[in-house]
């Protein structure tokens, strides 16, 4: 296991030693942090040319560089990819534990949007879903709800909301009754389609008898012109053998226009690696 | 295979944590292959290039996935290993099955606590590492084996686990029962196809905490204002399935 | 005591002098003098106190005093003066028509159009429209609606919609989005709208074959409302990001979806997306670290587990990351509030020992659990000679709002007292 698959040293390959350990040490970092990254933090990530091999060490194992905000970046999944896997993924997780994960997104991200509390456009969010919210008024079973949470919160998809009552902040975990919830870090590593995506299937279940949701509907049934898959054929229409990958430069130039308000354009780096980068797809 | 393919590999490892397969299943470059004890299933998992794994988190001071109760969650690794891997001069996969008493013995050694707060430590610690693929925990049979991430540490690793098997005390020895040898073989047969190709571990995770669930709240809950990681630490199981078990020595 | 200058046009206009009584008496809560439209929410409430006084005071009706004493949470200054106000319009009158009667009474249409204006401010006025809407069936339905009542209906039913239709379309083609997404209870049910006024229409045409001109316009305004709700979601979702669309629906929508969906449902909307399963990484070292430290630590009795079902091991100090992080925080900000981060780097010894303050600052900030925020601004500095070469300007420091913190802090300062 020592020696190095070949997908590492292909994207790597041209680097200098000292640059090839900054992209893989990056690539570890983005991997298998909890948090995103401030591109202060590593070479790879704030130097553009790095940034590209990184991006490319990621591609061909299914992954793409997103990123957070102004100044950091994370991994997710390549959008075709989720896409072919998220049936199978998901029928492995519970269906309480989805249910409960879209609770809290109901109830931390949607509510405090309606009302006007929050400003980032982000479903990383600080408003709490209490317990009771998720116990006593939803059609969950309670017991199941609980167990639910335990494991959505080792996976990272929710996290505990900080303690606000005295003497409980060092204990790690607290009584429920005052317990309450956050989206957790897991959802800073959806890219910006995958973003959009679960705000469409949301506004989808919730109010489908809305023009919002006919608007969805609607631009779903228009041919894709911006490069943003149509999500409405998730599993169904995937061929067994997926021969024909949208290029690289979807998932890339996606995520470099996202940020966390949304209005900033890419900069002209992220633009340039995203039309460079169909690269590795021909490397294999 | 085709880099599409390679590409979904990786991807479902991650999203779908290790899993087994039909031995002979291919599986792309650079992935582990574990082969169970009997050989016609293996575990498929990525291995990542020395400067690239999840350990270079320390290195750079990171923080990986945040584990409840890290301390007896690492300690009740610190035990199966010292039960499971029977000779460390020998490669630590797949390591043998041990009685969950055994293990106990060890992990009791870490400090003089209150027995109900050791089991209720231990409980929560092996559904942990369960869970996240570090052993595999056959709550029904009380019979623990390590987990196919065990298989991701590298040599480097392994020099230091030896020498933390060293320090450790032997498990006690199960003495007084008299083994039940029949059963004992059928069962060692169920655990083998405990989940079968393709069949994610997150499936068998999701019965066994169910199973636990209805185990532990038959009467009045008192407990149901309680955190939700209550379920992960339950009270002690009914120590009646004992005199099925025995820990058993690799087939091969 | 009325004011004939702005009432007198209306007067001239108004063929009866029983209707103008009335648009004066539901005008009055609206107005802030006499002829000065009311701008302040605030004397809403006076004037809603005033009228519930009278509900309370009866028959007999009641003076100015009385009904000052009864709204003593108001200032007196403005209930005299929006009891004056509300006199003037006729709202309020006296018992007896004579300058030294001191006892009036008032008129319900003021407080039902209060009713309204509330309803509207809260709902936008989806919920009248809807009710409007009934009202006009019920009156086509009436057996003595006659052909002009029928017109009236559609005509009316076909301004509303235009108006509407009006408002969405310039929001959408010439307004910022920001604009548009303020008004998108402009949208909220409008299909139900759009399907009762249908039925409204049916029924005068049927009823009234003449008609067809009016109701072919009502069409046409029906049409229109529909393409620009359509349109302005378009541009809404168009325009939406990753959750703002979220937004558009109302609290009420999302609440009742969190508690009447079942799991299926619910588990449904995440469709399409993969997550990453449980991987938490276990070193060696670690592991090592974790036995040591338990063995070291001796024998500890424990309290009997608290009831309260605590699940922890109080020995098991728990090394997670938060702790960590709240650690280093504490000691970076022990004397300052916020400090620089190019002056924390440079007491680093080498890259490596840099880059852990980095990410300890940036876990930090990202930490729920701990109270402290980087900030970075643009700048950045260079020094090829330092530890880091390349900095770039920003703080660390405590947030603005310490939620839940302060005990915390506030028992970490007794404790390091009675060390000292």
């Amino acid at each position: 296991m020592t020696e190095m698959h070949p997908a590492f040293t292909a994207a790597v390959a041209d680097l200098s030693e000292r640059h090839r350990d900054e992209v893989l040490a990056a690539y570890a970092a983005l991997e298998h942090s909890w948090q995103p990254l401030h591109e202060s933090q590593l070479l790879a990530l704030r130097d553009a040319t790095l940034r590209r091999s990184l991006q490319q060490l990621l591609h061909p194992l299914g992954r793409t560089l997103v990123k957070v905000g102004p100044h950091n970046w994370t991994s997710g999944y390549r959008d075709d990819i989720s896409r072919e896997l998220s049936a199978e993924m998901l029928d492995s997780l519970p269906l309480v534990d989805r249910a409960v994960f879209v609770l809290i997104l109901i109830h931390s991200v949607a509510i405090p949007r309606s009302q006007g509390l929050v400003d980032l456009d982000s479903w990383i969010s600080n408003q709490p879903t209490t317990a009771e919210e998720l116990t006593r008024y939803s059609k969950l079973p309670r017991t199941a709800v609980r167990a639910g949470l335990a494991r959505l919160r080792a996976s990272g998809l929710v996290q505990l909301a900080p303690d606000r009552r005295p003497n409980s902040q060092k204990a790690g975990s607290s009584s429920s009754a005052g317990a309450s919830y956050l989206p957790g870090p897991q959802l800073a590593r959806l890219t910006p389609a995958a973003r959009r995506l679960l705000q469409e299937e949301l506004i989808l279940a919730a109010g489908a008898d809305t023009p919002l949701a006919a608007a969805i509907r609607a631009r779903r049934a228009r041919p894709s012109e911006d490069g943003i898959p149509k999500p409405a054929e998730a599993h169904t229409d995937v061929p067994p053998q997926p021969a024909a990958e949208p290029p690289a430069a979807t998932d890339v130039s996606s995520s470099a226009a996202s940020t966390s308000t949304g209005t900033q354009p890419p900069t002209r780096a992220d633009a340039s690696f995203a039309s460079e980068n169909s690269v590795p797809q021909e490397n294999s | 295979m085709n880099s599409s393919e390679t590409a979904l590999w990786w991807a479902r490892a991650r999203a779908l944590g290790p899993a087994q397969y039909e031995t002979g299943t291919p599986a792309p470059d650079g992935f582990l292959r574990l082969l169970e004890p009997d050989a016609a299933q293996v575990w498929l998992l990525p291995a990542h290039p020395g400067t690239a794994g999840p350990w270079v988190l320390d290195e750079l001071g990171l923080n990986g996935p945040t584990v409840e109760q890290p301390n007896d969650t690492a300690r009740m690794l610190a035990a199966v290993v010292r039960c499971c891997w029977a000779d460390p001069d020998d490669a630590i996969w797949p390591g043998q099955d041990v009685d969950w008493d055994a293990v106990m013995s060890v992990y009791r050694t870490f400090g003089d606590r209150d027995e109900l707060v050791v089991h209720r430590a231990a409980t929560g610690a092996i559904r942990r590492l369960h869970s996240g693929g570090w052993v595999i925990w056959d709550e029904n049979r009380r019979v623990v084996r390590l987990g196919p991430r065990c298989g991701t540490w590298v040599n480097a690793d392994l020099t230091v686990l030896r020498e933390l098997w060293r320090s450790l005390p032997a498990p006690d020895e199960p003495d007084d029962q008299a083994p039940e040898l029949e059963e004992q073989i059928e069962d060692a047969g169920e655990t083998g196809s405990g989940s079968v190709a393709s069949r994610p571990e997150p499936d068998n995770q999701a019965e066994l905490n169910n199973n636990a669930e209805s185990v532990a709240t038959p009467d009045t809950d008192p407990r149901t204002d309680e955190p939700d990681d209550v379920d992960e630490a339950d009270t002690p199981a009914e120590p009646e399935a004992e005199n099925d078990t025995e820990p058993e020595e690799p087939s091969a | 005591m009325t004011d004939g200058s702005s009432t007198l046009s209306l007067e001239d206009l108004a063929p009866e002098a029983g209707v103008l009584r009335i648009y004066r008496q539901v005008f009055a809560v609206l107005a802030r003098e006499h002829g000065a439209m009311i701008s302040d929410v605030d004397l809403l409430d006076v004037d809603e106190a005033i009228m519930a006084a009278f509900a309370e005071a009866g028959t007999e009706g009641m003076t100015l005093e009385t009904a000052v004493a009864s709204c003593r949470r108001f200032d007196q200054n403005i209930v005299s003066r929006r009891f004056e106000v509300l006199r003037g319009y006729g709202a309020i009158t006296r018992v007896v028509d004579h300058p030294g009667e001191r006892f009036h009474r008032a008129a319900f249409a003021p407080y039902v159009m209060l009713l309204f204006l509330r309803r509207l401010a809260a709902a936008g006025g989806q919920g009248e429209l809807h009710q409007l809407l009934a009202l006009e069936g019920l009156s086509i339905r009436s057996p003595s609606a006659g052909v002009e009542d029928g017109q009236g209906s559609v005509n009316r039913l076909s301004r509303v919609f235009r108006l509407m239709a009006n408002q969405l379309s310039s929001l959408t083609t010439t307004s910022p989005v920001e604009e548009l997404r303020e008004h998108a209870e402009l949208l909220w049910g409008n299909r139900a709208l759009i399907r009762q006024a249908e039925e409204v229409h049916s029924q005068a045409l049927g009823r009234w074959p003449e008609l067809d001109r009016e109701c072919a316009q009502l069409r046409t305004a029906l049409a229109a409302y529909a393409d620009a709700s359509e349109s302005a979601a378009a541009r809404l979702i168009e325009q939406a990001g990753s959750t703002r669309a979220l937004g558009l629906l109302p609290v009420e929508t999302w609440r009742s979806f969190a508690r009447t969906a079942d799991a299926e449902t619910l588990a449904g909307v995440l469709k399409g997306q993969t997550f990453d399963a449980v991987a938490p990484w276990f070193s060696p070292q670690a592991m090592a670290l974790a036995v040591d430290n338990a063995q070291s630590s001796g024998p500890v009795r424990m309290p009997p587990p608290r009831p309260t079902g605590d699940t922890d091991a109080p020995t098991d100090r728990p090394v997670s990351a938060d702790s960590d992080l709240i650690e280093f925080t504490d000691r970076v900000l022990a004397r300052h509030r916020r400090v620089g981060v190019s002056q924390l780097l440079d007491d680093a010894d080498d890259w490596m020992q840099a880059r852990r303050i980095l990410s300890l600052m940036v876990a930090a900030h990202h930490s729920p659990e701990v109270n402290a925020e980087l900030t970075w601004s643009d700048g950045f500095r260079v020094d090829p000679e330092g530890p880091v070469a390349w900095v770039s300007g920003g703080m660390f420091g405590r947030t603005a709002v310490p939620a839940g913190r302060s005990s915390e802090e506030g028992s970490e300062e007794s404790t390091e007292a009675v060390q000292a």
